[in-house]
């Protein structure tokens, strides 16, 4: 039995304007976990798939056949996933220091940032893959080698970030630090630096990524073990639900490392998203 | 309005507009010498110096390297930042209007994207073998993420006005999505664009040293292995300057068709 | 009794845009402030209004002529200066909660008398119990109040503000004019205030200087001459107030200071 409204109609005036239902706030509060339905479609079409043979078996191993595959393997998957946390850490934290560094010193300086701009642009597609023949060349194959070109290959992230952001602190800024008087030096402390902290991050969190990829690469390349190593010798020894395997730590370890940093750049610097969620004035 | 260039942290660059390019030039010169000095100072068969790398690459360039290995890279890093650049719009722009589900595919976007493409290499070596499809699956694989999230994330961000002026005017779907929501979030897009069009080049590099039979990575890889030094050096300098010609020509073209967008276009950001 | 704070004579000054031109904006600009004076500036926009604000303040040099402070001519601004700004998302940093941000125009003077202060400062606004929150956690209106706050802190002797409440609704701006009014009785500092708003200029200060469109000029003095304490409801509705409106707007008018700023 339909209700009929009268055309105008005004609420009384105590009711709050809430126009979403009760059973639909129940829902809001699940909002978070809606990422698991597109997790949970993916394993079922994976599943679908393998049991119609729509891809053969050898191409896209059962779930079953995978999951075998980390319960037999866990000693040689941990065993590379320690070796390349190691390679990774070592050259991630040398890039973070020296990309932020160098970057908020060219970053302030008009003519560092001008006479280094053609070289960034040359070297920022440059995969390190492509610079391990020179590097094995140079330093040989050992640990150096490796810690040493991740560093590099991930340098560069950070550094075109963090100078981008010491080239963009907003000159409102600058104006009230020097109506408050602030010194060259307060000025650098005080607001140039927690400016640029964000713009860090950001660039933090890509270069993970990178630092991730050089890794991987050089194990595949030179053989220095790891989750490279390890995907290596299944690929070689015909194992496909091995590398499957191998491949989802790996990007298990690369969806953490994107989680841990997005994290702390949030909770250490609240204002950005605050800033950006309240919009450009 | 004009923009009234804050003099107060940095010393200011004379105001022509050749001035930037000129004192990066200049960049790459004070580098180039001091890569010559340095070789010729350590005087090893390891670190040819600059000139004879440039002696090498003029050689590589006038050879059958050139059609065989250079000229199939750039074809396969072009193919596979074109299917990203419409797979990335069209799949980002919809997760990203259509609120449930991008929330829904959130975490495994989040999962996918975090894949080392290293690790795909092998993976795709066994489905599609060695050659150029496996090059271009790979490249694809990795840069459509700039554009896919820098679409999602636009298309999160449009004015809701926007879309409500478009939907009071009867626009739906397709003609909505062509019309409204992609000039609003083509800024963003192409900055993701560029990304992905270094991405690619960089990705291309790494599936041929894997595993391909020719193109730059590869012949980079082969050059090292049979110790044609200057040849080496030579093919990463051909790979630097790939790069940097990739990314000017997009720029030029990026400034000359999007010159309505002068918010975003910032002048020569990196 | 009154000293002149400051003194311009034959101000000028031009600035480079992004494509390289050289546009003169200021140009002969002539005035002086005294003690406990309270001074507005009105002009069309893109007049140069804030440009002119930025030399007189010390942030910027001025090209031609001299500004002097207190008979000196001093690089930067001087500490017994203080500036509000027209955007307060840009001047009150994010990173800092409000009472550190207010704490800052004070950041000599040691942490625990430096705390009272600033709370006394912020009660003063009615902006107590804020302290601890972040700007961005503020509304548009009580943002500039703690810019206010930092601004009034350190006691100055002359407060410079570009257009302080363009940012603010209607209301909101009432009653931060009436607020700095009540700092201006209480404190005796001079005021040099710019805004495109000829009520407001009208409202609050003693004198209205009137400059003219790019390259802008001083083309009008008018005495304000309304009796004080001032009321929003009350001063606004007397005729003088019209007639001075009138005035000013019709300076502000003049074919004189509508020479078209070309962009």
């Amino acid at each position: 039995m339909t209700m009929t409204r009268p055309t105008t109609s005004s609420p009384p005036t105590g009711t709050p304007p809430r126009a979403v239902p009760v059973r639909r706030r129940a829902r809001g509060r699940l909002r978070r976990f809606r990422g698991l339905v597109g997790v949970v479609v993916a394993f079922a079409i994976w599943a679908l798939v393998s049991r119609t043979g729509l891809v053969s078996a050898n191409d896209l191993p059962t779930i079953p056949a995978v999951a075998q595959a980390f319960g037999t393997s866990w000693s040689p998957i941990l065993a590379g996933l320690g070796t390349t946390v190691e390679g990774l850490f070592l050259g991630l934290a040398i890039a973070a220091v020296a990309g932020a560094v160098l970057g908020v010193l060219v970053g302030l300086s008009l003519w560092a940032d001008a006479a280094t701009d053609i070289l960034v642009r040359m070297m920022r597609p440059m995969p390190s893959l492509a610079l391990i023949p020179i590097a094995i060349l140079v330093a040989g194959l050992g640990t150096e080698m490796t810690a040493g070109l991740v560093a590099f290959a991930a340098f560069w992230p950070v550094f075109i970030n963090t100078r981008y952001a010491a080239n963009s602190v907003d000159p409102r800024y600058v104006d009230t630090a020097r109506s408050l008087g602030f010194s060259q030096w307060e000025l650098v402390r005080r607001v140039v630096l927690p400016s640029v902290a964000p713009g860090f991050g950001t660039g933090l969190r890509i270069s993970a990524g990178v630092a991730i990829v050089a890794t991987i690469s050089v194990e595949l390349v030179a053989g220095t073990g790891g989750l490279g190593g390890f995907v290596l010798s299944a690929e070689q020894g015909g194992a496909t639900a091995q590398l499957y395997a191998g491949l989802i730590v790996g990007g298990v370890l690369g969806w953490l490392l994107n989680l841990v940093l997005s994290t702390l750049t949030r909770r250490l610097m609240p204002w950005q998203a605050a800033v950006e969620k309240r919009g450009e004035n | 309005m004009a923009v009234l260039r804050s003099t107060t942290i940095r010393r200011p660059l004379p105001q022509r507009r050749f001035v930037r390019p000129v004192i990066g030039w200049a960049g790459v010169l004070v580098v180039a010498l001091g890569w010559q000095l340095l070789a010729v100072a350590l005087n090893t068969s390891i670190f040819p110096t600059f000139i004879t790398t440039m002696q090498a690459v003029g050689t590589v360039l006038s050879g059958p390297a050139l059609s065989q290995d250079v000229l199939p890279s750039v074809e396969r890093a072009l193919a596979g930042f074109a299917i990203s650049a419409v797979l990335g719009v069209v799949v980002g722009l919809a997760l990203g209007y259509y609120r449930r589900l991008g929330d829904y595919c959130a975490t495994l976007v989040d999962f996918l994207r975090s894949l080392p493409t290293p690790l795909f290499v092998p993976l795709a070596i066994v489905l599609l073998g060695l050659g150029s499809q496996m090059v271009v699956a790979i490249v694809v694989s990795a840069a459509v993420w700039p554009v896919l999230l820098n679409a999602f994330d636009a298309a999160r961000r449009v004015e809701p006005l926007h879309l409500d002026t478009a939907r009071a005017l009867g626009l739906r779907g397709v003609a909505l999505f062509r019309r409204v929501l992609f000039p609003a979030t083509l800024p963003s897009i192409v900055a993701g664009l560029r990304i992905a069009l270094s991405t690619s080049l960089a990705v291309l590099i790494i599936a041929e040293i894997l595993g391909a039979s020719s193109g730059l990575g590869y012949f980079i890889q082969d050059a090292q292995q049979t110790f044609e030094v200057p040849e080496t050096y030579a093919g990463v300098v051909i790979l630097a300057a790939l790069g940097w010609l990739f990314d000017t020509l997009f720029l030029a073209a990026e400034h000359r068709w999007l010159r309505w967008d002068q918010a975003t276009a910032g002048g020569n950001r990196v | 009794m009154s000293e002149v704070l400051l003194d311009v004579a034959g101000l000028g000054k031009s600035l480079t845009s992004t494509s390289g031109d050289t546009l003169l904006i200021n140009t002969d600009i002539n005035l002086s402030l005294r003690t406990g004076e309270f001074v507005s500036i009105v002009g069309p926009s893109g007049g140069g209004k804030t440009t002119l604000l930025r030399t007189l303040s010390g942030l910027a040099r001025p090209d031609t002529g001299t500004v002097s402070h207190r008979g000196a001519t001093v690089e930067g601004v001087p500490p017994w200066m203080s500036i509000v700004f027209q955007d307060y998302t840009k001047t009150l940093y994010p990173w800092l909660t409000v009472e550190k941000n207010v704490r800052l125009a004070i950041r000599d003077v040691p942490k625990a008398p430096a705390r009272q202060r600033v709370e006394a400062a912020l009660a003063q606004m009615g902006l107590s119990g804020f302290a601890d929150r972040y700007p961005w956690e503020l509304s548009g209106g009580m943002q500039q109040r703690v810019a206010l706050a930092r601004a009034m802190i350190c006691e100055p002797e002359v407060l410079f503000m570009d257009e302080p409440f363009a940012s603010v609704d209607a209301l909101t701006r009432s009653k931060l004019e009436d607020t700095v009014l009540g700092l201006w009785q209480q404190a005796g500092m001079a005021v040099l205030l710019v805004t495109h708003d000829i009520g407001e200029a009208v409202y609050l200060s003693d004198r209205v200087l009137v400059l003219s469109a790019r390259p802008s000029t001083i083309i009008d003095t008018v005495e304000i001459d309304l009796p004080r304490p001032r009321a929003q409801a009350t001063t606004r509705t007397l005729p003088r107030f019209h007639e001075l409106h009138s005035t000013v707007l019709a300076g502000v008018e003049d074919p004189q200071s509508s020479e078209v700023a070309a962009r």
